[in-house]
């Protein structure tokens, strides 16, 4: 069990501080404050101390203080949080935080700044800017369900000429075991990949944006991603190579992150899959504490006037009609709400994004 | 009748073949369009079923290669719900079916042709 003391330095430190300190469990209980908080929020120390911390947050902010109150708690740290606390005559009162924890202690620190406060303006355009990530996805869904459509058609077609054989077989009395079992393996192989198929497509076009962030492993995410798109580079001929260290735990939306290397896998596809020897290649490592999520691919390297406006929305070096330009941005804004960051990697050989995102030791749940 | 299936799907050439050589077709089957062009050179099937969305070539770029020198019937058999029947007739293409209702009609579409014949 952790001994969910403050040190008695730290306390001095945070008592006699002229800035915005808090200590809080894991549990989100305030053990220590500094007196600044006093004034600001005009409440009394002790007043504010019978308080859990999420009390403190004004209830539109609560998502995002959960998410990364569950981030630091695994061991991320946090800077540029911006979020509101209430004051005691309801107002709210915009902050800019830093957060980490103490592994020793399990206690988490927080340090805030009083920031002006974001207007309502600037507040519509955050949830216009959500709202459009999600319809620029379904618009990129759009494009691809061309491609599902295609794909299902043919396991299905699978099922129903096999179901024909049976038929035929069955009625000319010259089913035998071994002929029916055949028949029937190659039914159900072919059925469980239209449910795959069915089953990435529904997981995709789901806004994930506000589903908890889970402790998961990555491999898992990584397999199920990578079933959307083996059968379409078999069938390009598009070499994969797919190396990660497995028992890589991140906390995530599954949905989102899945997303995220989905669009990366597409991209690196398209890049290549005219050459005569595409392959595409994926990688994850752990570096510090971050899982980086590596897709590299045999095509052309960025030039660097590209570079600097791969991640601006709306941007494409796409056919028309293949690309809507909002991938990357997408993408990019995914792994910044995971606390992470998507980067194309310098000085490699060969174009190469990287997806960044801390990682959740094991035991820390 | 010679009956060729183009489809980069090994299982539905082979169920193909089979429905096909049940009825008393002669069958040969392409997993790559190409190999089909390249043996077309010497020797000419009645009917060609090919297949839209292939890696190598499209079933269209397919028939369109071929379609001043041979002289069959030439059935498209996709998986794109959104071909267009009729624009695909009206450069030749005799039959257009969709994957995967129509799969089994295949045998019913053939009748009718050698019945023409």
């Amino acid at each position: 069990m952790i001994n969910s003391v403050v040190h008695p330095i730290a306390l001095k430190l945070i008592e006699l501080s002229g800035d915005l300190f808090i200590a809080v469990t894991t549990e989100g209980f305030i053990i220590a404050l500094s007196k600044e908080w006093e004034p600001l929020l005009g409440r009394s120390i002790q007043d504010i101390r019978a308080y859990q911390y999420e009390h403190l947050v004004y209830t539109k902010d609560l998502p995002v203080t959960r998410a990364a109150f569950e981030a630091v708690k695994n061991g991320s740290d946090i800077s540029q949080l911006r979020l509101r606390f209430v004051k005691a005559d309801g107002e709210p009162v915009w902050l800019q935080w830093r957060a980490t924890k103490d592994q020793e202690t399990g206690l988490i620190y927080y340090a805030a700044t009083v920031i002006a406060p974001l207007d309502m303006k600037q507040e519509e355009i955050e949830h216009e800017r959500q709202k459009n990530i999600h319809t620029a996805k379904l618009a990129s869904l759009g494009e691809i369900a061309a491609g599902v459509a295609h794909e299902l058609n043919n396991p299905l077609s699978i099922v129903m000429g096999y179901l024909k054989m049976l038929e035929l077989e069955y009625e000319q009395g010259t089913l035998s075991p071994p002929e029916f079992k055949k028949i029937m393996a190659g039914t159900l192989a072919a059925t469980e990949r239209a449910t795959k198929i069915i089953q990435n497509l529904k997981n995709l076009a789901r806004d994930g944006a506000q589903d908890p962030l889970e402790r998961v492993l990555l491999d898992e995410i990584i397999e199920s991603t990578l079933d959307f798109v083996r059968e379409k580079f078999r069938r390009y001929n598009v070499k994969l190579e797919v190396k990660y260290q497995p028992h890589v735990w991140v906390m995530c939306r599954q949905v989102e992150l899945s997303q995220v290397i989905l669009n990366l896998l597409t991209n690196a596809f398209d890049a290549c899959e005219s050459l005569t020897e595409p392959w595409i290649k994926l990688t994850v490592e752990t570096h510090e504490k971050s899982a980086l999520i590596q897709v590299s691919n045999a095509g052309p390297l960025i030039s660097g006037e590209i570079q600097q406006r791969i991640f601006t929305p709306f941007f494409t070096t796409k056919k028309y009609g293949r690309g809507t330009g909002l991938g990357l941005s997408i993408a990019a804004s995914i792994m910044h709400r995971h606390y992470g960051e998507l980067y194309l990697k310098p000085r490699s050989e060969f174009t190469t994004f990287v997806a960044r995102i801390p990682t959740s030791p094991e035991g820390k749940i | 009748m010679k009956v060729w299936v183009v489809d980069d799907e090994a299982e539905i050439c082979h169920i193909l073949e089979y429905l096909l050589k049940r009825d008393g077709h002669e069958c040969m089957t392409f997993e790559n369009p190409l190999l089909a062009l390249k043996s077309l050179q010497t020797a000419t099937p009645e009917i060609i079923i090919c297949d839209f969305k292939m890696p190598q070539m499209n079933g269209l770029d397919f028939f369109l290669e071929i379609k001043d020198q041979w002289k069959g019937a030439f059935i498209m058999l996709t998986g794109e719900p959104s071909a267009d029947p009729k624009e695909l007739q009206s450069i030749g293409i005799k039959e257009v079916l969709f994957k995967p209702r129509d799969l089994t009609r295949i045998l019913t579409v053939l009748k009718e042709l050698s019945q023409i014949k």
